[in-house]
């Protein structure tokens, strides 16, 4: 006969492992979610070859208020819309890493760039871009004109730039910045000028 | 003879929280807040003033912009709320590649109606600002894109208010008077659209 205390710790044993498999099984199961949330995100674009190049990218710093401009170096492809979008990525890369003068959400990113004429670009942003978007005027504001000023910077011929989230038109960005409009680069050139 | 008038915005309202200040503290609730005193002062100093929501309504950017610009108000105010450490005044951006001189009294697209009124709508912000200042409290005063700044065909500013987990940073009572004391002087000057 098994002595009582004995079949009780047999009992919270088999418990504990029944317990633990089952968190085991859950951890696992979100692991290859995430994994497979991240493959998603990356960019699908054949390999770039060629030589470093430099480009200018216009960084907005939340706590001092100002943009600043500065140089990025990255292996950029010639066909314009994908340059543009590869240029864009190296600005939203800024952003996106710890610790960051402009926090984006995570997952954000530029979905495509249309460049109608070379005068008008269209920016197609991700959901999460918007979704996860901090919310407030200055801030807003800020990821705009940064994501504006560094198309024009690199593409000067570049007159006007709408914004599409998820290839649908929004009225805001998160609740206060105008996306409903076209900008003109030359309009947000000045308003970084002003708060260089 | 025209009235002088302000139209208040409490920002956001509805299904559109505004800014996420605190778990339970949205922006919009503290935009109410705000505009009700902000009226308060106002009618102190004999001046009409007119809430574009005094609930918790979804009033979509345009629909705010047709009441205003149907009101033919003196002065447009947009209160926000946020979690910063500074009072911003904004004012809309020009949003156009040459800055023409508007003329206006003719036909204009509806996003480029505030653009006659950039040199109003600055002094307003700077006279804001000073009164903010006289009660030893400092703003910024900044362009900005925000809507629905550039459709009001009146003098428009916004200004957003710091607030934390406790509500407002800075007293809103403080905010609201200095608010009505910019708005008052320019009552004064005989500025009456």
């Amino acid at each position: 006969m098994i002595p009582r205390n004995v079949q009780i710790t047999l009992v919270l044993l088999f418990l504990l492992v029944l317990v633990t498999g089952v968190y085991i099984v859950h951890l696992r199961r979100g692991t290859q979610e995430n994994l497979r949330a991240a493959a998603e995100e990356r960019t699908v674009a054949p390999p770039v070859n060629g030589e470093l190049q430099t480009v200018k990218l216009t960084i907005a710093y939340d706590d001092d208020g100002v943009f600043r401009s500065r140089q990025a170096t990255g292996v950029l492809p010639d066909e314009p819309e994908s340059r543009a979008k590869a240029i864009l990525g190296l600005l939203i890369g800024q952003y996106v890493s710890h610790p960051s003068p402009h926090p984006l959400g995570p997952g954000s990113a530029i979905k495509t760039v249309f460049l109608v004429n070379n005068r008008l670009a269209v920016l197609d942003l991700n959901e999460q871009f918007a979704d996860e978007h901090r919310s407030g005027i200055m801030i807003e504001d800020f990821t705009l004109l940064s994501l504006i000023d560094t198309l024009a910077a690199n593409f000067p011929q570049l007159e006007q730039v709408k914004f599409l989230v998820d290839g649908k038109e929004r009225e805001t960005l998160a609740g206060h910045a105008d996306l409903k409009t076209i900008y003109s680069t030359a309009a947000a050139h000045r308003l970084v000028e002003q708060l260089q | 003879m025209p009235v002088f008038s302000v139209v208040i915005d409490p920002a956001h309202g509805g299904k559109d929280p505004g800014a996420r200040i605190a778990p339970k503290l949205l922006e919009k609730d503290l935009t109410l807040l705000l505009a009700r005193k902000l009226r308060q002062e106002l009618q102190a100093r004999h001046i009409v003033a007119t809430l574009l929501r005094e609930s918790d309504a979804d009033l979509s950017f345009d629909q705010r912009a047709v009441a205003v610009n149907l009101a033919h108000p003196s002065v447009f105010v947009t209160l926000h709320a946020e979690p910063s450490a500074t009072i911003h005044i904004y004012t809309a951006a020009s949003n156009s590649a040459a800055a023409p001189e508007p003329d206006k009294n003719s036909f204009l697209p509806w996003e480029t109606a505030q653009t006659a009124f950039h040199g109003q709508s600055t002094t307003l912000a700077t006279t804001t600002a000073m009164a903010i200042e006289k009660r030893e409290l400092s703003a910024v005063i900044q362009p900005s894109f925000l809507e629905p700044l550039h459709s009001i065909a009146a003098p428009a500013i916004a200004i957003e208010v710091p607030a934390n987990n406790r509500g407002f940073k800075v007293s809103a009572d403080l905010i609201a008077g200095a608010l009505a004391d910019a708005i008052a002087i320019r009552k004064m000057s005989g500025a009456v659209q």
